[in-house]
């Protein structure tokens, strides 16, 4: 089973995941300037071309995606490395979790 | 302002308490029971305890808007959004949903947002100010009801993390509309705070009853409705970026919407009341695997670093909403 654990471990996981949140909230905002300046204009001609709309959103979806995929891979790299660390727990006599 | 706030918090409190016990009698009618795993006794909870947030919340809302003369088609849109949500949870709660249906009618569940036009299609975005989204903003209400339904309803792992987690992020909402001097989302939120004051007290560990479906995904639904209705979606989706994290780690890691009970690794075990992460490459990845990753943690522990977390993404809403939005 995993190591017993005392304040400055939660400590630290804390601290790690609040920074883990900076970097997602500091990506979120340059990921909607992006959008606000090359994706949404101030205003849309009510002429606009269906192909320039297409564009807008698939646009906005993928640099949302792109945001996503990013912090998702920070975060599998952060927790494979901590757990590597660890060495691994013994799973044996365990029940499962919905966590 | 201070008087209709104070009575629509106290009533939907009132409200939300005397409704436990029918819902937890409604449960135990229906053999809806949920076994609280990370107890080594295994306790069997009732589970759609949410029905009291719902009924509490939206009889709230019926009265003291009718009393104080505010009902008007925000309000009404707010009533039927959620309705239509907690319906949805009420159904999966009964009888589980395919795992692609489910967020399709998550989406429904935002359209009389829309078709009452209890939006703006203007959002304040930050550094650059109002933006035009007359076609897309509609596109984008029923994929933000999906989104953070979704978000909060993954949450709800343990005792008391998806009611003290949404408490936070109301809290946060509350406050940015009161200083805004935005009284109708304001008063929105302290009926949900109310009513989820009184819920957490029965879901705190070790929980006499579990939300549900049907609640997750009403506290859900009603935090993206107020947003909308008072135009504060970029600090309500960082008020929750914990949730919406959690939300996208399942779904990237299983690849799409699946069911989480075909899960062939869990993400977290439990052994004698202690959780700590799977240490296989394979689990998904989920906020609590990450928690436990360093070393095993009570469920009370978890919890408390959920709110901790949630603590600075609503602080982290605040400064977005006051500094960097004009």
């Amino acid at each position: 089973m995993g190591s017993t654990p005392d304040v400055k471990d939660k400590l630290f996981t804390v601290f790690m995941i609040t920074i883990l949140l900076l970097i997602v909230w500091a990506m979120f905002l340059l990921v909607l300037y992006l959008m606000s300046v090359l994706v949404i204009p101030l205003s849309i001609s009510p002429h606009e071309p269906l192909v320039i709309s297409v564009y807008r959103i698939g646009a906005a979806l993928l640099i949302l995606a792109a945001w996503i995929v990013g912090w998702h891979r920070l975060a599998t790299f952060w927790l494979h490395r901590v757990l590597k660390r660890g060495g691994g727990h013994d799973t044996s006599g365990r029940d499962d979790s919905p966590g | 302002m201070s008087t209709m706030l104070l009575a629509s918090f106290i009533l939907s409190a009132l409200l939300s308490y005397a409704l436990v016990p029918a819902a937890k009698g409604l449960a135990k009618r229906a053999n809806l029971f949920g076994v609280d795993v990370h107890k080594s006794w295994r306790p069997l909870v009732p589970k759609i305890g949410g029905v009291s947030i719902f009924i509490g919340v939206t009889s709230s809302a019926l009265i003291t808007s009718f009393l104080f003369s505010i009902f008007d088609n925000r309000v009404l849109a707010f009533i039927t959004s959620t309705a239509l949500a907690a319906i949805v949870g009420l159904w999966e709660d009964f009888r589980e949903l395919n795992p692609v249906l489910k967020p399709a009618l998550l989406a429904v569940a935002g359209l009389p947002i829309v078709l009452m036009g209890a939006y703006h299609p203007y959002p304040n975005l930050p550094f650059v100010g109002k933006r035009m989204l007359t076609v897309l903003y509609p596109i984008l209400v029923p994929i933000a009801f999906t989104v953070v339904a979704n978000a909060v309803n993954s949450m709800d792992v343990l005792n008391g993390s998806m009611a003290f987690t949404s408490i936070v992020a109301a809290s946060a909402i509350f406050l940015i509309s009161l200083i805004k001097g935005n009284i109708l989302p304001a008063y929105l939120c302290t009926m949900l705070l109310g009513s989820l004051a009184v819920f957490a007290y029965y879901n705190r560990y070790p929980a006499r009853l579990f939300p549900g479906n049907v609640g997750s995904l009403y506290v859900g639904a009603s935090l993206i409705s107020i947003a909308i209705i008072g135009s504060m979606e970029i600090a309500l989706l960082i008020a929750i970026l914990p949730q919406i994290m959690n939300e996208f780690h399942i779904i990237y890691s299983m690849r799409g919407f699946r069911s989480a009970k075909n899960l062939s690794d869990r993400p977290v075990f439990v052994e004698n009341g202690m959780l700590f992460a799977n240490p296989s490459k394979k689990a998904p990845l989920t906020l609590v695997r990450m928690l436990t990753s360093r070393c095993s943690l009570s469920e009370k522990d978890v919890v408390r670093m959920l709110v901790a977390i949630s603590t600075v993404s609503a602080t982290l809403a605040l400064i977005t909403e006051f500094l960097f939005i004009k």
